[in-house]
């Protein structure tokens, strides 16, 4: 279970990806996701596919690291992508099947939203795959920064998502873990049909939120016990360094929003 | 290796010898790549782990529908004749109440509600787990009550073979013989198999039969108490530390020219063999 899940991890490397600033990447993740919001056409769709594929191949990671950060999304993309089709009726009719009828401006929507979908988990992924946790988190939370002014703690929320994005492995780990208890003592599934199946892997999830409570107790525990404090200024191991790639890397971003938005 | 049904069986080794991954395979919770494990009319062999093997990076083929219930099947009867009792014991309770813990197995072995409420207080007893905590969550036990906890939802299930991995370590002296002398009492009374991992040489020498030696995943010995007490090199290699007052008595052995006795095993038994030789050689 555990190494199908790819989402989240970082992948080691020297690739100039690898090497941008956090706050870089982050921030160039986020108009490129507006760019991606702001998409509905072949074109423009296409423009972006292109540019992601730019940067991933620049990443100098495997193809197939990406499409495993996909595949378990893929039956969501799958259905967005039939629904548009099957229910949109704008456009030219082509096809006649029976109850439906497609039309060109569903198939366009169909591949669009499904292409916006996979941009969004590729880009995410680029943004996990190519930056260590904690540079993340602290890119992230520097960014963050201005919500002080509105009273919200910058410090907080980027621990918060560091721990999160520490502990998704780990939750997954526990959730085998009863998984085997369970099998241990004789749980078959094989006899049950699929409702049945379903049921029982739900009630796995009520063992594993109380692991993660008892676990956040825990480490919030150890944490202050090694004299860890919240909201207190702290330094950084690595500093964060803006270069002026970094510059150059956001403002390449810059350009596919407003063509994106212009389009 | 093989273990004798009916056996006391103690598996030796250092931490992360593989004592725990061989236990999982006794249950089919691993299912090996390479050799087979075979119990009674069930076997696992290498081809069992083609896909569904848990160890990561193995789905050279999707077993097709046919297989995977023969597999499930042969599994499922390994399991109820194998009880593994986990070296966490909290990695291994997770329901809400300990009894619901304990009635877990004998429901899935096709008990009913009553009977598996039976088995599950009956094995509490057993063990010694006071019937108050019964209705409390398992994680509001402490180490050493889980520990119980974690062997009583074994027993309830009635397994002809258990398999415990470290058992005693969350346990004081007192738990801990106590334990020993119920899996005794299991194996020489009931007739069940045992078969217990631990590091601790000392506190199994009066109990076990059989012993095992594994080291970096390879199993480098097998044979009695006295067998192993002769073979220094193997305790050696594998990091296990031979209990100090046999070495006391080695070393008296030695400095006294006297042969030393190989069924002097429990320190009740060295002590008299000291008290005998020092006072038949004065
Ligand atoms: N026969 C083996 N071949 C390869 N790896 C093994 C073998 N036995 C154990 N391992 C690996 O060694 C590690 C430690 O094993 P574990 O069973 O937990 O050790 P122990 O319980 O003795 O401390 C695990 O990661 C396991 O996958
Ligand atoms: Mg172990």
């Amino acid at each position: 279970m555990r190494s199908r899940i790819v989402f989240g991890k970082y992948i080691e490397g020297s690739s100039w990806v690898h090497r941008l600033d956090p706050r870089a990447k982050t921030a160039s993740m986020l108009l490129f996701m507006a760019a991606v919001f702001v998409t509905d056409s072949y074109a423009s769709i296409l423009a972006l596919l292109l540019f992601a594929a730019v940067v991933i191949m620049s990443t100098r990671i495997p193809l197939a690291m990406f499409a495993r950060a996909i595949k378990p999304l893929l039956f969501i993309i799958v259905f967005i992508f039939l629904f548009h089709v099957l229910f949109e009726t704008s456009g030219q009719s082509f096809i006649d099947l029976g109850p439906f009828t497609l039309y060109a401006g569903g198939l366009e929507r169909g591949i669009v939203s499904a292409s916006r979908m996979i941009l969004f988990i590729a880009f995410a992924a680029i943004l996990t795959f190519t930056t260590r946790p904690e540079s993340l988190v602290q890119g992230l939370g520097s960014l963050l920064m201005p919500l002080r002014f509105i009273g919200l703690s910058p410090g907080k929320i980027a621990l918060m998502v560091g721990i999160a994005l520490r502990f998704i492995p780990t939750v997954f780990e526990e959730a085998e873990r009863i998984w085997k208890a369970q099998l241990a003592r004789g749980l078959n599934l094989s006899e049950k049909p699929l409702v049945k199946r379903a049921m029982l892997l739900l009630s796995l999830l009520v063992p594993v939120l109380a692991g993660s409570f008892r676990r956040a107790v825990d480490l919030a525990d150890s944490m202050e016990a090694r004299g860890y404090r919240l909201g207190v200024a702290r330094t950084s191991y690595r500093a964060l360094q803006w270069s002026s790639r970094d510059t150059l890397f956001l403002l390449s971003f810059a350009l596919p929003v407003t063509a994106g938005i212009l389009l | 290796m093989t273990v004798k049904r009916g056996s006391f069986t103690v598996v030796l080794g250092a931490p992360g010898s593989g004592k725990s991954t061989l236990l999982q395979h006794l249950n089919g919770l691993l299912l090996p790549m390479e050799g087979k494990v075979a119990s009674g009319d069930v076997t696992l062999g290498a081809a069992a782990a083609e896909n569904g093997g848990l160890p990561e990076g193995t789905t050279p083929r999707k077993r097709t529908k046919a297989e995977k219930k023969e597999l499930d099947a042969s599994l499922l009867k390994l399991r109820k004749k194998t009880g593994l009792v986990f070296q966490f014991p909290e990695k291994q309770l997770f329901e809400e109440t300990v009894l619901q813990d304990l009635s877990f197995g004998p429901l899935n072995f096709g008990c009913n509600p009553q009977e598996a409420e039976a088995a599950a207080r009956n094995a509490a007893k057993e063990v010694d787990l006071d019937a108050g905590l019964l209705d409390k969550s398992p994680f509001q036990l402490s180490g050493g009550q889980m520990r119980k906890a974690a062997i009583a939802s074994v027993l309830a299930s009635g397994p002809q073979v258990i398999a415990l991995d470290e058992p005693t370590a969350s346990l004081d002296q007192q738990s801990r013989e106590e334990l020993l002398l119920l899996l005794k009492a299991l194996c020489r009374d009931e007739g069940k198999t045992i078969l217990i991992v631990t590091h601790r040489l000392e506190e199994v020498l009066p109990y076990g039969d059989d012993f095992v030696v594994i080291s970096k995943g390879r199993h480098v010995f097998q044979g009695s108490a006295g067998e192993l007490l002769g073979r220094r090199d193997v305790l050696e290699e594998a990091g296990i530390v031979v209990p100090p007052y046999l070495s006391m008595l080695e070393e008296l052995a030695r400095s006294m020219k006297v042969p030393l006795p190989m069924d002097a095993l429990s320190p009740k038994e060295a002590a008299r063999w000291i008290a005998e030789t020092l006072s038949g050689s004065r």
